[in-house]
């Protein structure tokens, strides 16, 4: 089966792009295209029109600038996986490229597409979540940028406006005693993942934890931050107790459900050993302690 | 995850076994890798599969599937979806010719067909059609629809080939309802031999329903000439498949004329025979339009209609005596045969009773096995049919035996096995060649070498296993009907084309052919052109390519044929130079005698055609010990199959490399059988029908190291030596990783596949099955 | 089967589009909803991209976009408007087979064969990124790919092979 008929609209620039969306009926945007692509395929969405942004060169970076580290719309996740500023300074980001889809998929499908898609078992939502990033959107009305935790409304439903293109997403450059990372369980290779967990710790010149994220992939509607796991952390030192509680205090704020994937009562554990292993990799990461991996 | 290093080269061991064994009588051609002779066209991406056929006028069929597993049409309206452009005709699955009535009997079943001028239209038509169905109770379990009182699917018992197959008597009277088949058999005094036993150990086991994925999907193209059909259409087992065919569609089996596309692809049993859904419902809309018509099915219908492994519950009761001496076996198995049966359910059960009995010392023995219709999708042939499921069941049930006495699985396994000559139990004639002791041993040596310099870290459970299996090779009887000819023409130019019943499905069998015929007459590989004779050929072929019977009996014919053409050959070449026959010598292509080198064009003045014939007299048993070191994540349940030793007895090994090939392959299969595979299902709809929700083996779920190990015991009745290999290959794989898996987490999965998920439950020592239906 | 009735149909809306394909230029008047497999299948004539899955699963219709490799049933042919393909029948040349291919032959690295071309093009990449991978970037580069007769070892050793001949000047 085909997908429906639509039309096709390809912009060079941002701002032809936005005047597209403000006045096409119900557009969609076309970026990697490597999800897009089999829903109209199995018409699970039948757009009348498709933006494809693929032409708007400027959306093609990934760099770090101003205290962020920001990738364009157009930043694929190839790219990700190829940084030398990623593989030396973000350990999350570092991790995530590699286990998302396979290395085709990779090289043409985009992170910010991936978050505005919003899935829940998509990967980069968790790890933006985890180090309190935020997408930069483009309007009618001009730039806004919409932080992390007021993003994702639903499933594949966002705080994006239907006119708005997001353009970037970006996230603080590191503290200077900062580690992150990003775990993931999936059924098979190349497959969405059954759960995931970002995680990020910074830590104070006293060895304390001053500032913990987590981000959580398909054990919720949306990528999800696990608030009080976070809460738990901050101000302690880091040892296996401190992990294990709190593995058990992220698991206890998932709330998977049984799918194809797995069951929930398998995906509530797995959310607890996620936890404590992108903990303990994040902190060996910061420098503060020596390498374990928890049970 | 832990990588290693990539290990010795197998082709060592290949090497190895070579010098033991046994040369065969000549030395050209057979023994050696020569290249395959279809790869240029795959490499070149110019081979034609059924997916790029394509011919003039063709219209093209999209299927109304049904959306309910049980029910009966009440009416079918394809009034307005006739009535569309581009639309030719538009059936109601009554109006289709044959066997169809007007029951739905599994998610996927045909409600209606639409043949049209492009494919978009004809799905687009099936929009347009109405139907109404009255949904009947359906029933998923296949222990409940034998039951009395289980909904019905077959209102009266189908005569579809599997009833004329032997005569069914089922002497069990909880088995009422929904029999496909039904196997009873012993001998012995079993009661007794438990009685009296030292230990007796009983367990259930379950296998799941599983797919091929052959990568190209089905796809048929079906045309008549006044009363004759002709399905273009890959299938390996072409003269069955060509009566199953007439007697479906109530015509003639001569009337119809099944050919294969210029490259088929892949079957594993997928495509040996017809499905009910796919080749009647093209030649039905062929027939009512006149036009050639084409139907390919979607990835999701491959899942629905495409036929899966049979789903099998197994339990079993093991006697032991305290120093490990198997008195006694009582076996019995209810497999799900789905809405229809493909005439194979006696295959899965007589492989279930049978194949134990081929290698282990069983003195009293009781088996029974039924087979049984439910509202799943249909099940039907899958590489080593029935002895996947058997060999998965009884060898983690030896493992779990010898644990229980104390004992080394594999010592326990030695002190019971069938020794070459001696007596099958069940009276049965002798074993004739049997590699597994050397499989054992070779196979233990290597895996020893591999794994024995590992250090496992805090983090990592680390366990081995292993398991053995055997299967016959050929349709099994060994009676004398199973029979293949093979006819050679060796042109003036000094070239040979071959013509057998086998059908190249990438397992190598071209390549073998034309081996074979290099070997016997002279001439270079390259020089044999091998190809399928027509079904309407005055030569004879029981089943084509099946049952791993290519290389043994039409290779049999082949080479029998070859030694006619070579003797026919150098008497004409005798003639020709004057000279003795004895001093005449053919090599690649060029003759040689004392006074001249010439080549066979320069001397071939006339054609030479011969008949060669092979018969199945023999149904000889292939063995395999294979090995399996696994690391399981303590904190996930993660398996991940380390190393793997597959040491398996192919008689003798034509083309080694291929030999290789075919064990990797089947090392896949079983690797996805133990921890990734299984088509779930939600009241019959299966979950997972995409290739992205069902798990198949990529190159990260196969062992880090993987080592085939070549056993060579020359099997008396085949050519050089050799025997079967593609299904005998298989079954000893998912259990010697589900041993290992046990070896490491100290409890056993009784159902696979061991996702991650079962196996962190069961080390948690929870029962996944009162957690978490596996089905229904 | 999830096929949903609207009355949307207004005849194709077709755009031109022109490509080269294997080094000779394309152009084409084409639906926009027309994959980029599809194009090369049907248009263009090229068999050899494989069709199994439709959905960016299988990887047997792997070909290089402007040198990098792409899953072509995952875009339009649109998409590819004034850009370089090359699919498997682009690789030999006149009549030699490439140094892959050649390897993929030599080792039998294939059995059916249906995903071979998938395999090519994504050895392809994986040698011009990595032109001496060790087995276990083989396995994770081509895990996109999957073959259902080989087991795969003997792909392996041909990506080997094949990178020993490249590494050699070949």
């Amino acid at each position: 089966m085909k997908a429906a008929q639509f039309e096709h609209h390809e912009p060079s620039t941002v701002d032809e792009a936005v005047s597209l969306l403000e006045s096409l009926d119900e557009p969609t945007i076309l970026a990697g295209g490597q999800s897009l692509v089999p829903m109209l395929r199995f018409r699970l969405a039948r757009p009348e029109t498709v933006v494809d942004i693929n032409g708007i060169d400027s959306l093609d970076y990934l760099r770090e600038e101003n205290g962020f580290l920001t990738l364009g719309a157009l930043a694929r996740h190839a790219d990700v996986e190829n940084s030398a500023t990623v593989a030396d300074r973000y350990g999350s980001f570092a991790d995530a490229a590699p286990l998302v889809a396979d290395p085709q998929i990779r090289n043409r499908g985009t992170v910010v597409g991936s978050v505005a898609q919003a899935d829940p078992k998509g990967d980069w939502g968790s790890v933006l979540l985890a180090h309190d990033g935020a997408v930069v959107a483009h309007g009618p009305d001009g730039e806004r940028t919409i932080p992390a935790d007021d993003f994702f409304l639903l499933p594949y439903d966002t705080t994006l406006a239907e006119d708005e293109l997001a353009t970037a997403l970006r996230v603080p450059t590191p503290e200077p005693r900062e580690g992150s990372a990003y775990h993931k369980l999936k059924r098979k290779t190349g497959d969405y993942a059954m759960a995931g967990v970002a995680a990020r710790l910074v830590f104070d010149d006293d060895g304390r934890i001053a500032d913990a994220g987590i981000g959580m992939t398909a054990v919720d509607i949306t990528n999800a931050r696990a608030k009080e796991a976070e809460a738990h952390l901050e101000g302690e030192r880091p040892s296996p107790e401190l992990l294990e509680e709190a593995g058990e205090l992220a698991a206890e704020e998932s709330n998977p459900e049984s799918d194809e994937h797995g069951d929930a009562s398998y995906k509530e554990r797995m959310v607890d050993v996620l936890t404590q292993r992108a903990l303990a990799d994040a902190a060996e990461r910061a420098g503060v302690v020596e390498r374990r991996v928890p049970q | 995850m832990t990588r290693e290093a990539p290990g010795t080269d197998s082709s060592r061991s290949i090497q190895a076994s070579r010098e033991t064994a046994e040369q065969p009588p000549s030395k050209r051609g057979v023994g050696t890798a020569t290249k395959r002779t279809d790869i240029a066209s795959k490499v070149r991406g110019t081979a034609i599969y059924g997916s790029d056929v394509s011919r003039p006028s063709t219209l093209h069929a999209a299927v109304l599937r049904a959306e309910t597993p049980h029910g009966t049409l009440r009416t079918v309206d394809t009034t307005a979806a006739t009535d569309c452009d581009g639309v030719v005709a538009a059936c109601s699955r009554s109006e289709l010719r044959g066997f169809f009535d007007d029951r739905i009997r599994h998610v996927g079943d045909v409600i209606a067909a639409v043949a049209a001028t492009d494919r978009e239209t004809a799905y687009r038509a099936l929009e347009e059609i109405e139907y109404d169905v009255i949904e009947h109770e359906p029933v998923f379990d296949a222990a409940t629809a034998v039951q009395a009182g289980a909904p019905i699917v077959h209102e009266n018992q189908p005569d579809l080939k599997q009833h004329r197959q032997h005569p069914i008597e089922v002497t069990n009277e909880e088995y009422v309802n929904n029999i496909d088949d039904y196997h009873a058999y012993q001998h012995g005094d079993v009661d007794e031999a438990l009685n009296t036993a030292d230990h007796v150990i009983e367990r259930s086991y379950t296998t799941p329903r599983v797919s091929h994925c052959n990568l190209d999907t089905h796809c048929c193209i079906a045309s008549w000439t006044d009363d004759q059909l002709h399905v273009e259409t890959t299938l390996g087992n072409i003269t069955q498949a060509q009566e199953e065919l007439g007697d479906f569609l109530e015509i003639d089996h001569d009337s119809v004329e099944i050919t294969v596309p210029p490259t088929p692809s892949s079957s594993f049993g997928g495509r040996s025979l017809p499905k009910f859904t796919f080749e009647p419902v093209a030649a039905s809309l062929s027939e009512r339009t006149g036009r050639p018509v084409r139907l390919e099915f979607p990835r999701d219908v491959e899942f629905l209609a495409g036929e899966t492994r049979h789903k099998t519950e197994w339990e079993l009761t093991m006697g032991v005596t305290d120093d490990g001496e198997i008195t006694a076996l009582q076996t019995s198995v209810i497999a799900d045969t789905g809405g229809y049966p493909n005439g194979v359910g006696h295959i899965v059960l007589s492989n279930g009773r049978d194949r134990p009995l081929d290698m282990y010392r069983i003195p009293n023995y009781e088996y029974e096995g039924v087979s049984v219709f439910t509202n799943n999708v249909p099940a039907g042939e899958y590489r080593g049919i029935g002895v996947t499921q058997g060999t998965f069941a009884l060898e983690s049930h030896i493992d779990e035996v010898a644990r229980t006495v104390g004992m080394d699985p594999l010592t326990f396994r030695s002190r019971n096995l069938l020794e070459e000559g001696e007596d099958r139990s069940n009276g049965r004639g002798p074993i004739d060649t049997s590699g597994v002791t050397e499989c054992l041993e070779r196979g233990q040596r290597t895996f020893e070498r591999i794994t024995d310099d590992r250090s496992s870290s805090s983090n990592e459970l680390v366990g081995r296993g292993v398991a053995l299996g055997t299967h016959t090779t050929g349709s099994g009887a060994g009676d004398g009907r199973d029979v293949s000819e093979a006819e050679l023409t060796m042109r003036t130019d000094g070239t040979v084309t071959a013509k057998t019943a086998g059908v190249e499905l990438g397992q190598g069998s071209d390549t073998v052919m034309s081996q074979i015929v290099a070997h016997e007459v002279g001439v270079p590989p390259e020089a044999v052109r091998v190809e399928r004779f027509p079904a309407s050929a005055a030569l004879d072929d029981s089943l084509g390519a099946v049952a791993s019977r290519s290389t043994y009996l039409i290779g049999g014919a082949v080479r029998d044929a070859g030694t006619q053409l070579s003797s026919t050959l150098v008497d004409r070449i005798s003639t020709a130079l004057d000279c003795s026959p004895a001093d005449v010598r053919i090599d690649d292509g060029t003759v040689h005698t004392d006074r001249s080198t010439v080549s066979i064009s320069d001397l071939l003045e006339e054609e030479i055609t011969v008949v060669g014939r092979a018969t199945a007299d023999d149904a000889p048993a292939s063995y395999g010990a294979h090995f399996a070191e696994v690391v399981v994540d303590p904190g996930t349940g993660h398996v991940d199959v380390r190393t793997f030793v597959a040491a398996q007895d192919v008689g003798f090994a034509i083309n080694p490399k291929m030999v290789e090939g075919q064990l990797e392959g089947a090392v896949l299969h079983g690797v996805e059988f133990a921890i990734c595979s299984e088509l779930r299902a939600d009241n019959g709809i299966p979950e997972n029908s995409s290739l992205a929700d069902y798990s198949v083996a990529s190159p990260v779920e196969m062992p880090n190291q993987l080592e085939c190990e070549i056993i060579e015991s020359a099997e008396r009745s085949g050519p050089y030596g050799a025997k079967g290999l593609g299904t005998p290959s298989l079954p000893p794989v998912a259990p010697a990783i589900g041993n290992a898996i046990r070896d490491a987490i100290g409890n056993r999965i009784t159902n696979p596949p061991a996702t991650a998920e079962r196996v962190f439950f069961a080390m948690a020592g929870r029962d996944f099955d009162e957690e978490v239906p596996v089905d229904e | 089967m999830s096929t949903d009735s609207t009355g949307d149909y207004d005849g194709p809306v077709t755009e031109e589009i022109s490509v080269t394909v294997n080094g000779e230029t394309v152009t084409a008047e084409v639906e926009p909803r027309l994959k980029l497999s599809d194009f090369l299948r049907n248009e263009c004539g090229l068999h050899g991209v494989r069709v199994g899955c439709e959905h960016g699963v299988c990887g047997a219709c792997t070909v290089q976009q402007e040198g990098r490799t792409v899953k072509s049933c995952l875009s339009y042919a649109v998409q590819a408007d004034g850009m370089e393909i090359e699919t498997v029948e682009g690789l030999a040349e006149d009549g030699s087979l490439h140094p892959i291919q050649e390897a993929f032959h030599e080792t039998h690295a294939l059995q059916c064969g249906f995903c071979t071309s998938g395999f090519v093009m994504a050895t392809k990449e994986l040698l011009e990124e990595n032109p001496d991978p060790s087995r276990e970037e083989i396995e994770t580069g081509l895990a996109d790919n999957i073959c259902r007769c080989t087991g795969y070892q003997n792909i392996y050793e041909a990506v080997e092979r094949a990178a020993d001949r490249m590494e050699g000047g070949e």
